[in-house]
């Protein structure tokens, strides 16, 4: 995309979240700019401009329904007609009715051709009610969707809530899009720059992926550190909710926040291999190093143990929390108490609740490879998946590759070379529905280039 | 369709074909002839311009509409019907500056006003209805609300029957009756419609790389399409013995044979050498198989295709070309561009 290109961004938000107010404010605002407001209902907006244009929601399909085909073609034929004059708008700013899926808006400017030519998609920009947005986070798809798509959320009304009931509002849109930039407003108070001139869009503009999206993502909710002897121990477990449950030890070279970060990302990929690994050995009742074990929860008091060979700081992961199966890590019947211990919210979801899905890995790519699973993913995840970025190591490249894509539609170049003071590393998030972490996972396992 | 690339060749520029270069106020959006020497020209800024080719002048320049005139349409007399982005549809008389009528759609824009070929009946359309005047803007009827926007509407030769085109349908009225006469279903988004002039198809370009034909009288089956095209097709084209429709998606120019009033359903279509710019329209003279063609860049082609698919003459010009259209009886071809010139451009021949 190149600069001459109009920016657009892309409002959405439900009714009464503060979209209108956000909109007056721009259109009132001293900023020199020329910008055309498409508004879903028109006459809301009490700023009188020519450039305030209303609109249908009018939604076509193409390519025989195809869901990433699907366009809006009132938003073709309006912006058509607004670049239909000599001096040329700053920006374009698209509210969507608040029951709207943004995909079909965000895929009008990849499908048309023209679109492509002359706008710029800048970003998804989402309002949400701080208040009353737990009326429907839990039930509406389309705020579910809202959330997912958006590049940057703005928490309004934030002085008719605590700062607990924010601080856990932010933890549960932080699970569902890691990636969005999140800012607290009032009356939608907003400096302007923080929501237009994003480039959300733009792979030649700096594609940036948050670091700390692998926190919100765990497919074990609990890990205790402990300093063990070489010694045998037991674990023992009574019976819980859930028939089994996987876990994992492994060795840390000491207990430091670093290297229990280390051995969690380790754990993370571990937790994400194949069960056929260890379901072979599931009714064997040792626990070995680096091997995920199956724990059956049926058989109650049942005891495993975990011969160590070398005293030293090990890490126990456990898929679902250690109190719901009341269990037991004992050396000659002597419990043994974690030095440090987390409790991760357990995002593995099969249900249909919104998640991001990272990646983060320094292992070497092959291009090919990559590029069929990413062929295949969207073949079959694409529905799902509403939005993806990603930063790519790949063998035998000094350049870093790009990606990020709107449901099965995906742009990818070759960006700028990896600078010798950064890592050379993968990058990857999903954001969507129905995501199999464990899927996704082993999907990227097999893009991993030979001889590394 | 088979997928053929076009060759490209540099384009000489005949500009001694060009007989008149005028500057308007803005982006020229609309042109209509009133007669050989005579047009309306619209532009962005709502701006309604009369004209006369022979004294080289602007007669008149008259303050339209708020907003772009979005349309113009004349009856071959002296009416000019324009439409705006006011929600307002203007009737004009020739030499006056204030209109005789003054129609209020429902919408906020006019997408288009037409008036039949034989000048008697004028279409106003604004979002998802229109409404049939008689020529001076008394009102005859309103139509039904369609199902989304109305992205085309078009005249039968005849000046009885017109149809309206929406997402998933095309609509035939005739000038006596709100009621429709026959509704075609067919899911698609069309972006154009255009009844051949000998009336035995009508045909629809669509965002989805496509043209549909109905062959009328419709029949069950008696429908086609042709896809293949590497982008949507909103321009279509008939010369006036309906032996070619010419159409274009992207840099594309693609002429399709209907000779002896045959659909080209197996028949390869004329695929004209262009540049690597966008096509942005195309008009058949009213009497003859030449084709002017107009493009992102400024240029417009001339092409025959009963000649072949090279072109026969071209012309740079300043802007990209927003609308092209032949004087009544092809002498000049009047050009309009995204830069506000307004060009008349002599016939080849």
């Amino acid at each position: 995309m190149n600069n001459h290109k109009i920016p657009v961004t892309v409002l959405t938000g439900f009714l009464g979240s503060g979209k209108t107010t956000l909109l007056n404010r721009i259109l009132s605002e001293n900023h020199g700019k020329k910008i055309a407001v498409i508004e879903n209902e028109f006459g809301e907006i009490g700023v009188d401009n020519e450039l305030v244009i209303g609109a249908d929601e009018e939604i076509f399909e193409m390519n025989n329904g195809c869901i990433c085909c699907t366009v809006r073609g009132d938003l073709i034929r309006i912006l058509t007609q607004l670049t239909r004059r000599k001096d040329r708008l700053d920006h374009i700013i698209i509210e969507t009715t608040g029951m709207a899926n943004p995909s079909p808006v965000a895929q009008t400017f990849w499908v048309d051709e023209e679109m492509q030519e002359q706008f710029k998609l800048d970003a998804i920009v989402t309002i949400v009610d701080a208040k009353h947005v737990w009326l429907h986070i839990d039930d509406s798809e389309e705020c579910k969707e809202q959330i997912a798509f958006a590049d940057v959320i703005l928490l309004n009304k934030t002085d008719l809530v605590s700062t607990e009931e924010l601080g856990l509002l932010k933890t549960r849109i932080k699970r569902m899009n890691s990636q969005a930039k999140i800012h607290t407003t009032i009356n939608a108070e907003i400096n302007l720059n923080h929501i237009l001139n994003i480039n959300a869009f733009d792979l030649e503009a700096k594609v940036e992926i948050n670091p700390s999206f692998l926190e919100e993502e765990y497919p074990y909710e609990w890990s205790g550190f402990y300093e063990l002897e070489k010694e045998n121990y037991t674990l023992t477990f009574d019976e819980g909710p859930d028939l089994a449950m996987d876990l994992l030890v492994l060795p840390l070279p000491n207990i430091s926040d670093e290297s229990q970060l280390k051995a969690a990302k380790k754990a993370i990929f571990m937790f994400s291999e194949r069960d056929d690994v260890h379901i072979a050995n599931a009714k064997n009742s040792s626990i070995s190093l680096f091997q995920k074990k199956q724990i059956d929860l049926v058989n109650t008091q049942q005891s495993y143990q975990l011969s160590i060979e070398k005293a030293g700081f090990y890490g126990l992961f456990t898929q679902h929390g250690p109190d719901e199966f009341n269990m037991k890590f004992a050396l000659n019947n002597l419990q043994i108490n974690p030095i440090a211990q987390q409790e991760h919210s357990h995002s593995h979801q099969h249900d249909n609740t919104v998640v991001s899905v990272g990646i983060e890995d320094e292992r070497m790519l092959d291009i090919n490879k990559v590029d069929t699973w990413i062929s295949m993913l969207l073949q079959y995840k694409g529905v799902d998946i509403y939005r993806m970025k990603g930063i790519l190591n790949i063998k035998n490249n000094p350049n870093r590759f790009v990606f990020q894509g709107v449901h099965m539609l995906f742009d990818a170049i070759e960006d700028r070379p990896w600078r010798a003071d950064e890592i050379r590393r993968n990058q990857m998030i999903f954001i969507g529905k129905n995501l199999d972490r464990n899927e996704i996972v082993t999907g990227f396992e097999l893009c991993i280039a030979n001889n590394q | 369709m088979d997928q053929q690339e076009p060759y490209f060749i540099p384009l000489p520029s005949n500009n001694e074909l060009i007989s008149l270069q005028i500057e308007l106020d803005e982006y020229i959006t609309a042109i209509a002839w009133l007669n050989n020497k005579n047009l309306a020209v619209g532009t962005a800024a709502g701006t309604l311009y009369f004209l006369d080719i022979e004294t080289e002048k602007v007669l008149h320049k008259i303050k339209a509409h708020n907003g772009s005139v979005q349309s113009i349409s004349t009856n071959n007399h002296n009416l000019i019907a324009t439409g705006g982005q006011d929600g307002l549809a203007k009737i004009f008389e020739w030499g006056n500056t204030n209109p005789i009528a003054q129609l209020k759609m429902n919408a906020e824009w006019i997408e288009k006003v037409v008036y039949s070929p034989d000048g008697l009946w004028l279409l106003v359309v604004a979002g998802n209805q229109f409404s049939l005047f008689k020529a001076d803007g008394s009102l005859v009827y309103n139509s039904i609300t369609h199902e989304s926007t109305i992205s085309d509407i078009c005249w039968r030769a005849d000046s009885q029957q017109f149809s309206s085109a929406c997402y998933s349908s095309v609509r035939f009225f005739n000038v006596n009756s709100a009621i429709e006469i026959d509704t075609l279903l067919w899911k698609n988004s069309m972006l154009s419609i255009s009844w051949s002039p000998n009336s035995k198809f009508l045909c629809s370009g669509t965002q989805d790389s496509r043209i549909h034909f109905w062959q009328l009288p419709y029949k069950k089956g008696n429908d086609f399409e042709m896809s293949g095209y590497r982008g949507k097709v909103r321009n279509l084209s008939w010369d006036s013995k309906s032996n070619f429709m010419a159409s274009n998606c992207w840099n594309e120019v693609i002429v399709w044979p209907f000779h002896k009033g045959k659909a080209p359903k197996g028949k390869k279509p004329i695929i004209l050498a262009h540049s690597t710019e966008r096509v942005t329209t195309l008009n058949f003279q009213n009497d003859s198989t030449v084709l002017a063609v107009g493009n992102k860049a400024g240029v417009v082609c001339f092409y025959d295709p009963t000649t072949g698919n090279d072109y026969l003459a071209a012309v740079q010009l300043n802007g990209e070309i927003t609308s092209l259209l032949w004087a009544p009886n092809d002498s000049f071809l009047a050009v309009g561009t995204a830069n506000g010139f307004l060009y008349i451009v002599k016939d080849l021949s």
